[in-house]
This record gives structure tokens, C-alpha cells and sequence, in this order.
């Protein structure tokens, strides 16, 4: 379909490679493969395994994920410069949705083993890459809040309203957690969990106790150590549940990474121990090329991207009861 | 940690539950896809059956042996098309201190009584608090428990809360009632120093409607070790619409949503692919009744 140079053309069009110079471009544009599909035929199924980015240059694409009752629900319709799939460029998941050509679409496959080897070799264009990617995910997370928002119009769930912001909070001690046995910290070495530790503050949360609310700046981000703790969107004066997060989980990533104020609230759902960061803490962590770094990096994309999966979780089941009370109701026009 | 099915809807061939998906409820006894334990301390199931003598009154099937040789158990399920049914597969630690006896077999069901319950779950540290849990449990109920399982004491702490344990309770009433016992249990645990992650995922049906908790206290809490109960929370998963069958090479419900007059919640999809199926949220109550062949369905969190 075209030639290296031809690709990086392209690619100067896109908001993705924003910020990327020829150079840059080059190094990417050397390991995408062409594709091309005839209407009917899909780019992955749901439930395949995430392996790569599709990068549309010309054609139409549905986005849809199925729901109980053998229904697919189209979730977007994308076209010429649209890219889609890109979370498999930061997590291991699966697809949670199927991609079904509609007309005649060409573009550029990118995989994750061709991203890893740009990352490996230090790369620059993959620390831009890398960014413009979490910018592209923190977008995608809030506009899922606001689906989320939407559909609860309609369907308003029984919850809790949160207490007063940190009432219950208190110093904690490393004491009885097995660190080896959790996510991120089981790959450091006892040196590295030092400074890890070092940078940051153990609490103690008893349940109901606040970490952050709705709509406050972002200050700290949480890993939750012992216990767990909850997302929640507010709805009118009461809160759904996004997500619950047990040991290992790092919460208020969303914040800390696109600078906006909190898109949720979070409670400690039972007594709990979590590791605060300030967010410089935690950049500074993230910035220092080392080990941690980089596994400090993956466990926040992994954490941001599982977030996004449970918004399209939630929208499907609210999708699927407000037609289970339409029909209830007896209407037709849902 | 056991492995539970609950079904309400149109009249449907047993077997398509307990036997023909690619990963059936017997077959999640030896190999189930969502947890490392094995499920062989035997298979119980209640199944209302309209077409049955006296349909309101539920066939039930216990047996300690392993449901996967069974041959009466095979020659049944081809036979039976219950419109509500609740099965299980028990699992238990593997040691010796464990009952394997018919009287810890789920579903448990007391005469007299129009609730049937299966429990996915298991609460650790039992013995410390099992006796405390007494004072919570009406003098009526308490008599009748035969086992040593924390499953039948869950059992007997939800009728204990219903105002008429005899009578026929909404689901409104079971999830107030569900809630209160979790409570007294979460009061309970808390008192007698236990603290320690205990999923409690119910399967309360009286053959008219069912109601299932995803529910674990404590859930992160951990002992000594780490294991996977403590990082990943006990799962539970639902599909609806009409005529779950074979159709276009796969196990699905067909028909749509607005149409959906059947539905299936349990431990895990009945299918290597989960994606016909959605997942129950943590901490929350799935109701589902039918009326007059449409299914209503919602999902409720739980305040306990």
C-alpha cells in the first residue's frame, strides 16, 4: 500500500504522533504492517486476546460489544485517522468489543511486541507514544463516567453518600504485609521497596473513610495494601460503584495523570492500609529511570486501562436493564 | 470455594445446564475456569419443574458422590425441563477435619419454609463465632440445623430475619432480609475479632423468583498469606433472554433483551466465552422475577 515515507505522511495528520518529528516517525512507520478488509469482516472479535492498534487511513469501522439475549451493542463508528484497539498498547486483557468493518478500510496495524521493541531500544518516539497513549486512555475513562452518567438518568441504583473526607485516617506501619505476594511490589527488590516506601506515607483507613471526593483536586494517588477500597460516581445524593480494588490496586491515577480534578469519589470499603503518594512523589518515581519506574509506569497504565474495561461492564448492564424496564413498562422505543 | 447455578424462565432441559456448555456446572466440579479449587465434596440441586406433581414443591437431588458419574443423574437432567432451578457443586478444603455428609449438601431447604439457599463462599475462622451467631437465630430455625457447614447457619440467619419465615416473601423483602443477616454476621465477625476475607455469594430462590449476592467481608483482609480470595473477588456472573440452547455453534440466550423471559446468574459463565454474560457488582443483590412470561431483573447494592 505505501512506502516508509508515504506512512509518515500519514502519520503527520495524526493527533496521536503529535509532537513526534520525522526521525520519530520513521522508527514507527518501519514496524507497522498494512492491512486491509472487505465490509463483513473484522479487525478482532471480543474476547480475543489484545495484541495491537488498528490505524484507520480510509474506510468505516463499528465498534460493537454484545450483551445477553444475543443483542450487540454499537458503541462507536469510526473512520479515516481514527485509531482503535490502542489500550492493547499498555495492558494484557482481552478485546471488549468487536470490530466490524462496514466499507472498504485500509490502515496500518501497529502490535504490542513492535511497540516493546521501540520502548526497549529507548526509543524516543515511544516516550511520546507512551504519552499521547495515557492522554488518549484518560480521555476515553472520563467520557466513559459521563456514558455511565447518562445512562443513570434512567436508572437510579441504591447507595451510599460518603462520609466527611479523611475522618479515620491514621499513620500505619509496613507490619504484616507480605509484600512479596502483591502486584508491583513483588517485583522489587528489598532495596527498591525501601525507596518505594520511603516515598510515600502508610495510613490506615478504616471502612467509609474517604480518600478523595468528586470533583476535589487531585493530590495523592493510593496503593492499597491490606483491605480495599472503592470507586464511586456521584448520582444526585446518592453514589454507583465503579470499581472495588483490593491489595496491590493504585487508585487516583486518573487525576494525577491529566492534572483534572477527581472524576470519582473513593471510601475505603473495609478497614484498610494504603500507601499515599503525593502526586510529585509519585512523578518523581515514575520520571527516575529505573526498575520501579518502569513497573510503577505499567501498573498505572494496567490499573487505568482495567478502569475503562468496568465503565464499558457498566454501561452494558445498565443498557440492558433500562430494556428489561422499558418492556416492563411496555414501550418500544429504547 | 463451590461453584452454583440459579435458572428462572420458560421450561428448559436440565441437562443444558448441568451437562451440555462447554464448561457446565458439573464440568466447573473438575475444571472450573475462574478459580484454582476443585469442587468434589458433592452435588445438590432443588428444580421446580410445571409439568411435576404438585409443581410448587421442588424436586431435590443430593449426592455426596461425584455428580460427573452419576448415570442417575444423567438419565434425570435429559428427562426434567424445570422453569427454576438451583444447583451446586461443593467445594471444600482438602483435609481431613471436612464433612462430607448429605447434611452439608446445598441447597438448603427447611420444611415449612418456602426458601431455598446455596452458598458460593467461605467464611473463615467459622469456629470463633459460629456459637455467637445463635442469639441472632429464631428458636424454631435453630432446631432444625443438621450440619456443620457456616452455609446453613447463613441459611438460618436469613429466615430469622423474615418477618413469617413460613410465608412467601417478595424479593424486596429477601433482599432487606439478606442485608439484615449480613449485618448480624458483619456485627458478629467484627465482635469475635475475625477479620479475615469470607466471600458470602447466596443463591436464595422459591421457585418463582431469585435473588443472588455477590457479597465477601473483608474482602483484601489476609492472614499469615496471600492468596487469590484475597486479591481477586469471588465472581459472579448473569445472562438473560429467551431459550438458552446450542444456536449458531455456541451456548447462548437468543431473542433480545426487550423479550427476555429467562435468566441464569451463577459462579461463572457456562461457556469458556464470557461474552453473552455480565458480571454481578461487588457488594450488590440481583433480583429477577417473572411476570406473566416477561422478565424483570435489577441489581441492588447491599448497605451490610
Amino acid at each position: 500500500m505505501s512506502g516508509v515515507h508515504e506512512i509518515v505522511g500519514f502519520f503527520h495528520t495524526l493527533a496521536l504522533f503529535r509532537g513526534l518529528d520525522t526521525s520519530q516517525l520513521e522508527d514507527v512507520a518501519q514496524m507497522v504492517q498494512p492491512f486491509e478488509r472487505g465490509p463483513e469482516e473484522t479487525l478482532f472479535q471480543q474476547g480475543d486476546a489484545s495484541d495491537g492498534m488498528y490505524i484507520i487511513r480510509t474506510g468505516s469501522v463499528e465498534i460493537r460489544a454484545r450483551v445477553p439475549g444475543d443483542e450487540a451493542m454499537t458503541l462507536a463508528r469510526l473512520g479515516a485517522g481514527d485509531l482503535l484497539g490502542e489500550v492493547a498498547l499498555l495492558d494484557r486483557g482481552v478485546r471488549t468489543a468487536t470490530a466490524l468493518v462496514v466499507e472498504k478500510t485500509e490502515g496500518y496495524w501497529f502490535g504490542r511486541r513492535h511497540f516493546e521493541i521501540l520502548r526497549l531500544d529507548r526509543k524516543p518516539a515511544s516516550l511520546s507514544l507512551m504519552q499521547r497513549l495515557i492522554e488518549n486512555t484518560c480521555v476515553s475513562v472520563r467520557r466513559s463516567y459521563a456514558r455511565i452518567a447518562e445512562l443513570l438518568q434512567e436508572a437510579a441504583p441504591l447507595s451510599r453518600v460518603p462520609a466527611n473526607a479523611r475522618v479515620g485516617f491514621a499513620e500505619a506501619d509496613a507490619s504484616g504485609v507480605p509484600f512479596g505476594s502483591l502486584p508491583f511490589f513483588s517485583r522489587l527488590s528489598p532495596r527498591e521497596l525501601q525507596d518505594v516506601l520511603e516515598a510515600g506515607r502508610l495510613l490506615r483507613a478504616e471502612r467509609g473513610t474517604v480518600l478523595y471526593l468528586q470533583g476535589a483536586p487531585s493530590h495523592e494517588v493510593f496503593i492499597v495494601l491490606r483491605g480495599a477500597v472503592r470507586t464511586m460516581l456521584q448520582h444526585g445524593d446518592t453514589n454507583f460503584q465503579i470499581a472495588v480494588h483490593a491489595p496491590g490496586s493504585i487508585v487516583g491515577v486518573l487525576s494525577a495523570l491529566d492534572g483534572r480534578p477527581n472524576a470519582t469519589s473513593c471510601e475505603a470499603c473495609e478497614d484498610s492500609k494504603v500507601l499515599a503518594f503525593e502526586r510529585s512523589a509519585m512523578e518523581t518515581l515514575r520520571a527516575t529511570p529505573t526498575p520501579p519506574s518502569w513497573y510503577l509506569s505499567e501498573h498505572v497504565h494496567e490499573g487505568l486501562v482495567r478502569v475503562l474495561r468496568r465503565c464499558t461492564d457498566h454501561a452494558s448492564r445498565l443498557e440492558l436493564e433500562r430494556h428489561l424496564q422499558a418492556a416492563e413498562r411496555g414501550a418500544s422505543d429504547v | 470455594m463451590c461453584r452454583v447455578l440459579a435458572y428462572l424462565g420458560s421450561p428448559i432441559p436440565l441437562e443444558n445446564l448441568l451437562y451440555k456448555p462447554d464448561s457446565s456446572l458439573l464440568k466447573q466440579a473438575y475444571q472450573p475456569q475462574m478459580h484454582h479449587m476443585l469442587n468434589l465434596a458433592g452435588f445438590g440441586m432443588m428444580a421446580w419443574d410445571p409439568a411435576s406433581h404438585v409443581p410448587e414443591v421442588p424436586y431435590r437431588y443430593a449426592t455426596t458422590e461425584l455428580p460427573i458419574f452419576d448415570a442417575n443423574l444423567r438419565n434425570l437432567s435429559a428427562k426434567l425441563r424445570p422453569r427454576c432451578a438451583l444447583a451446586h457443586v461443593r467445594g471444600v478444603p482438602y483435609h481431613e477435619r471436612v464433612h462430607v455428609s448429605q447434611q452439608n449438601l446445598h441447597p438448603f431447604h427447611y420444611e415449612g419454609t418456602s426458601l431455598a439457599l446455596a452458598h458460593n463462599g467461605d467464611l473463615e475462622q467459622f469456629d470463633m463465632y459460629k456459637f455467637a451467631l445463635a442469639e441472632h437465630v429464631r428458636p424454631e430455625i435453630r432446631a432444625k440445623i443438621r450440619g456443620s457447614t457456616d452455609s446453613e447457619w447463613i441459611y438460618a440467619l436469613l429466615l430469622s430475619q423474615l418477618e413469617d419465615p413460613g410465608a412467601r416473601p417478595s424479593p424486596d423483602e429477601i433482599v432487606r432480609a439478606l442485608d439484615a443477616a449480613l449485618a448480624v454476621l458483619r456485627k458478629v465477625r467484627h465482635q469475635e475479632g475475625a477479620a479475615r476475607s469470607s466471600s458470602t455469594n447466596l443463591f436464595v430462590s422459591d421457585g418463582s423468583m431469585l435473588v443472588a449476592t455477590r457479597f465477601t467481608y473483608d474482602f483484601g483482609c489476609y492472614g499469615d498469606s496471600v492468596h487469590e480470595g484475597h486479591l481477586r473477588y469471588s465472581s459472579q456472573w448473569f445472562t438473560v433472554g429467551r431459550d438458552y440452547d446450542f444456536h449458531d455453534g455456541e451456548w447462548k440466550m437468543i431473542g433480545g433483551a426487550a423479550n427476555a423471559d429467562s435468566i441464569l446468574v451463577a459462579s461463572e459463565p457456562l461457556t469458556v466465552d464470557t461474552s453473552t454474560w455480565l458480571e454481578v457488582p461487588e457488594y450488590s443483590a440481583l433480583c429477577a422475577t417473572l411476570d406473566d412470561g416477561k422478565l424483570t431483573m435489577r441489581t441492588v447494592e447491599l448497605t451490610a
